[in-house]
C-alpha cells in the first residue's frame, strides 16, 4: 500500500533530512495533483509537526509548507486548515531566492508572488505549483473543443493555468 | 495621507497597542514618503507610512501579531488601506542596506518612532532610483550638505552594502547621473 505524502509528512522528511525539500514537496505535489486528488483535505488537514531542533532551515520550510497549503486550498476550493495561520509561520527575515540580489528582480518577485507566500515573507514567484498534469488535461480539453493549431492549444491551456495560478 | 494624518494614525496605533496590553516598546524607523512629508517638508502626499523594524528577531516575533492587529483596527476605523503601515521596503532591501538606529522622534504609547538622518534617506532613494525617489533626492539635496557626486558616493558606501552596490550598479549610476551629471569614467556603485 502506498504511503500518502501529506504536507505533515513532507515537512517531517524535510526536518529530518530524509528527503531534500524540493523532493519532499514534489512528492506532496504529486499526491495533490495525482493519486490523492480526490481527498485533498486529508493531505493538508493535520498540522506540520514540531521539528526537534528549530533552525533557519526548519523555520523557512515550515512557513513554506503553511503558505503552500493556503495557496493550494485557495486555488482548488479546499477548506483551509486553521493551523496554517499560526504567526510562527510568518518569517521575521524575508526569504529571497539566491538570484534575487538586485532591487528590480526583487520588486518583480514581490509583484508576482501569490499572497499566501507574500504574507509569510517568502518571495518565490508564481510558478512553483504549476502543474504538468493539468497542462496536459487542458491541452486535451482544447482538442476536444476542436482546436487543432498547437499555438492555439498552448494559449488555451495557458489561459486556464493563469485563471488558477495567476500569471 | 497628509502629515497630520500620519501622526493621527500612528497615535491611534499606539493607543490600540496599549489597549492590547503591550508594554514593551516597539521600535520603528520612519522612512519613505512619510519621512519626506514630516521631516523633509516634502510637498507631496503619501499612500502609506513606510517603516523599518528596529527589533531583533525575538522582539519582532513578539511584536508582529499585535502590530498587525493594531494596524488593521486603525484601518477599519478610518476606512483606509489595511497596508497603511508598510514594511515591504525593509523586506525588499533586506541584506542590501544598513539599518541605522536613528534618533527617537516621537512616542505614542508603546510605539516608539525613530528618524534616521536625512543622509540615510538620500542614500536609500539614490539606491532605489525610481522617478519619485529621484524627485525626493532633489528635495533632500537642498537641505543637506551633499553637493558632489563623490560625496553622494561616500554616502552610498556608508549605508548600502558592497554586494548590493555591485549588483545594482546601473541603477545607482543612473541616479547619480541624474542628480549630479554624467561622469565619463564610470565606476559608480562598484563595491570598493
Amino acid at each position: 500500500m502506498k504511503t500518502i505524502q501529506t504536507i505533515a509528512r513532507a515537512y517531517q522528511h524535510i526536518c529530518t533530512g530524509e528527503e531534500e525539500p524540493w523532493v519532499a514537496l514534489g512528492n506532496f505535489r504529486n499526491a495533490w495533483y495525482g493519486y490523492a486528488k480526490d481527498d485533498r483535505l486529508a493531505l493538508v488537514k493535520d498540522p506540520i509537526p514540531e521539528p526537534e531542533l528549530h533552525t533557519k532551515h526548519t523555520r523557512n520550510w515550515g512557513a513554506f509548507c503553511a503558505a503552500s497549503v493556503e495557496f493550494l486550498c485557495g486555488c482548488y476550493s479546499v477548506p483551509c486548515p486553521e493551523w496554517v495561520h499560526d504567526p510562527r509561520y510568518i518569517l521575521t527575515t524575508p526569504w529571497w531566492p539566491e538570484y534575487a540580489s538586485d532591487l528590480s528582480t526583487r520588486r518583480q518577485l514581490m509583484q508576482i508572488t501569490p499572497a499566501p507566500f507574500l504574507r509569510r515573507h517568502i518571495f518565490c514567484g508564481n510558478r512553483l505549483y504549476q502543474n504538468k498534469y493539468e497542462m496536459s488535461a487542458w491541452a486535451q480539453e482544447a482538442r476536444a473543443r476542436g482546436i487543432t493549431n498547437p499555438g492555439e492549444i498552448f494559449r488555451y491551456a495557458r489561459q486556464k493555468e493563469i485563471s488558477i495560478h495567476g500569471g | 495621507m497628509k502629515a497630520e494624518d500620519i501622526e493621527n494614525y500612528l497615535s491611534q496605533l499606539g493607543q490600540e497597542l496599549a489597549k492590547q496590553g503591550i508594554q514593551e516598546p516597539i521600535h520603528l524607523l520612519l522612512i519613505g514618503g512619510a519621512y519626506m512629508l514630516l521631516l523633509a517638508s516634502s510637498p507631496r502626499n503619501t499612500d502609506d507610512i513606510d517603516i523599518f523594524w528596529l527589533e531583533e528577531e525575538e522582539g519582532l516575533q513578539r511584536a508582529l501579531r499585535p502590530l498587525q492587529e493594531g494596524v488593521s483596527a486603525v484601518a477599519q476605523v478610518n476606512q483606509i488601506n489595511p497596508d497603511w503601515l508598510n514594511y515591504m521596503t525593509q523586506l525588499l532591501m533586506y541584506d542590501l542596506v544598513i539599518v541605522p538606529e536613528g534618533n527617537l522622534w516621537k512616542t505614542y504609547g508603546p510605539l516608539h518612532i525613530y528618524a534616521p538622518p536625512q543622509e540615510y534617506i538620500l542614500a536609500l532613494k539614490m539606491f532605489a532610483g525610481r522617478e519619485k525617489d529621484i524627485e525626493d533626492c532633489k528635495i533632500l539635496l537642498q537641505q543637506i550638505e551633499i553637493s558632489s557626486r563623490q560625496q553622494a558616493q561616500s554616502l552610498l558606501e556608508r549605508y548600502i552594502l558592497p554586494d548590493a552596490r555591485q549588483n545594482n550598479s546601473e541603477t545607482i549610476a543612473r541616479s547619480l547621473d541624474t542628480l549630479f551629471g554624467k561622469q565619463p569614467a564610470n565606476n559608480d556603485g562598484a563595491a570598493s
